[in-house]
């Protein structure tokens, strides 16, 4: 499929994880693509390369979307390099295990800095181009927001803040046709686990938990999150769509007796 | 009385659902910390009101959107009533505005009274909370689970509150304590005259609502205070609905105004 020919798309935490793996669909798709990133210059490079290897043009931004206006000067660096903008996903993010009791106000209002206030700002500095084209805007929410997940308060509560702001930004905005949703992954293999004390054990869970499809891998969210950017969804406003692989579906109590107190732990 | 012996120390104690939660939680026997920003002679007012009831009441004036505020407030529990058994976490503050409007000093100063402080308050609460177990209940907004005209910044920060408390209940059930939030819809308080058109969400609660009236602060204060009892033992983590009905049922003909008499609303004064 080309959903996005002749369109651009711009996604900020372009250079890794979710936001990487989206940005290469949508040129697969046919989008032109502006990817934000952080600092990390060679992986920027490399998703550029990919995109362009896909026969659409590539352009990545340096910008730290924390900073005071950053967001403005980034279109504005941006409308440069292009002339419309049709589709933007904040996929922008970096998750810190930290338990309440232990939580600085610094770990708390940086996760809030970047989950939520950067997402608010890049999406109205995008405002006045998805204006003209009818543009979409895709968030990237967790179902920690939902769910308590073990020392996930900073990200989840940010992203309950988001989802409540996807609903007001959908509201709002579809008056001027532009339509925004948002996918609530569950854990995504991007590199965090490997930073967690208690990445072992969070990938041992999952494995157990989503039998058969394991951690998802960027790759599984992309196609979720260019469904909701393209026209097939277009009755589709201001929802938080879950794709966990039925992690927080349900309870099966027997497994989980089986978990904590080994195979031959009896249930009856 | 069920909570003879305790304290709670309410948030905004001194006003509106704070107050109205102060007031029942005193029939039920507690006494109370209220904090409150700067209104002197309110706090006054309502400290003179509880302790009529035979309580004991410490009144502390200190800005929660503020660090060094939600700080000095523990401070003078330290020095006062040293004791908490129910954190109310109920003061709040927000902008108006469109998503569109909306700058970084009033969504951050929404973000810090709402969320920031709500979450550096309860760490500060929690060493008395441990003492002998205890609960956390907080207000939070219909707004949060649906967008209202022009309160993205309330709405969406209240949102992150609610999943802060449902965090709070998970990690500290360990230590007896159980956390909980009702999520209000439109409450009769000086905060409906913040909204653009006050009138208008005035009728449409009376109109749209299956209890056919605006909601007043003891509908919610009496669900905050069940919360804060043990008769809710087997809650942790929710937050409750309360909205008179309003988001129950679409009425397209309410809507296309076959059933609304188009005078009454001029009348009441929404222009």
């Amino acid at each position: 499929m080309r959903r996005f020919e002749n369109q651009v798309a711009l996604v900020t935490g372009g250079s890794r994880g979710i936001g990487a793996a989206v940005a290469r669909r949508l040129a697969e798709e046919g989008a032109d693509v502006a990817i934000v990133y952080k600092d990390n210059h060679d992986a920027a490079a490399a998703v550029v390369a990919d995109i362009t290897a896909s026969g659409a043009k590539g352009v990545a931004f340096a910008c730290d979307l924390t900073a005071r206006r950053a967001s403005v000067q980034l279109l504005k660096d941006f409308a440069e390099h292009f002339d419309r903008l049709d589709v933007v996903i904040p996929a922008a993010g970096q998750a810190e295990v930290c338990l309440l009791e232990d939580m600085d106000i610094d770990t708390w209002q940086n996760s809030f800095a970047i989950h939520i206030d950067a997402v608010l700002e890049v999406c109205q500095a995008s405002y006045p181009l998805l204006k003209e084209s009818g543009g979409r805007i895709v968030m990237l929410s967790s179902v920690g927001s939902q769910a308590a997940l073990t020392g996930f308060a900073a990200v989840g509560a940010a992203k309950a803040g988001l989802e409540s702001l996807l609903q007001y930004m959908a509201s709002e905005w579809i008056n001027d046709g532009i339509r925004v949703n948002a996918v609530s992954c569950g854990t995504v293999d991007t590199g965090n686990l490997e930073r967690w004390e208690i990445g072992d054990r969070v990938r041992k869970f999952l494995e157990q938990k989503t039998t058969g499809v394991g951690l998802a891998q960027p790759e599984d969210v992309a196609p979720i999150v260019a469904f909701l950017a393209a026209q097939e969804s277009r009755y589709i406003v201001g929802q938080t769509m879950v794709a966990d692989g039925g992690v927080t579906l349900g309870i099966d109590f027997e497994s989980w007796v089986h978990q904590a107190y080994g195979k031959d732990a009896k249930l009856g | 009385m069920e909570l003879e012996g305790k304290v709670a120390l309410i948030t905004g104690g001194t006003r509106g659902i704070g107050l109205a939660v102060a007031e029942r939680l005193a029939d039920l026997g507690a006494d109370l910390i209220l904090s409150y920003k700067r209104d002197h002679e309110r706090a006054q007012e309502a400290k003179a009101k509880l302790e009529a009831k035979g309580r004991r009441v410490q009144l502390i004036a200190s800005d929660l959107r503020k660090p060094e505020g939600v700080t000095a407030v523990f401070d003078e529990v330290a020095t006062g009533l040293d004791q908490i058994d129910i954190l109310v976490l109920n003061a709040a503050f927000g902008t108006m505005g469109e998503v569109q409007r909306m700058g970084r000093a009033s969504w951050r100063a929404s973000y810090d009274t709402n969320v920031l402080s709500p979450m550096l308050t309860a760490q500060a609460a929690l060493p008395w909370l441990k003492r002998k177990g205890g609960v956390i209940a907080a207000t939070s907004t219909l707004g949060a689970h649906c967008a209202y005209p022009t309160y993205v910044a309330i709405g969406s920060s209240k949102a992150a509150m609610e999943t802060l408390v449902k965090y709070m209940a998970f990690e500290w059930a360990k230590y007896g304590i159980r956390a909980n939030c009702v999520a209000a819809g439109p409450v009769e308080t000086r905060a409906i005259d913040w909204f653009r058109y006050p009138e208008a969400v005035r009728i449409f609660t009376a109109k749209k609502g299956l209890a056919g009236r605006m909601g007043l602060p003891g509908d919610i204060a009496e669900i905050v205070t069940w919360l804060c009892t043990d008769a809710s033992r087997w809650i942790y983590g929710q937050s409750i609905l309360a909205e008179g009905g309003i988001l129950c049922g679409v009425d397209y003909d309410a809507w296309m105004d076959d059933n609304i008499d188009k005078d009454e609303f001029t009348a009441q004064g929404a222009s």
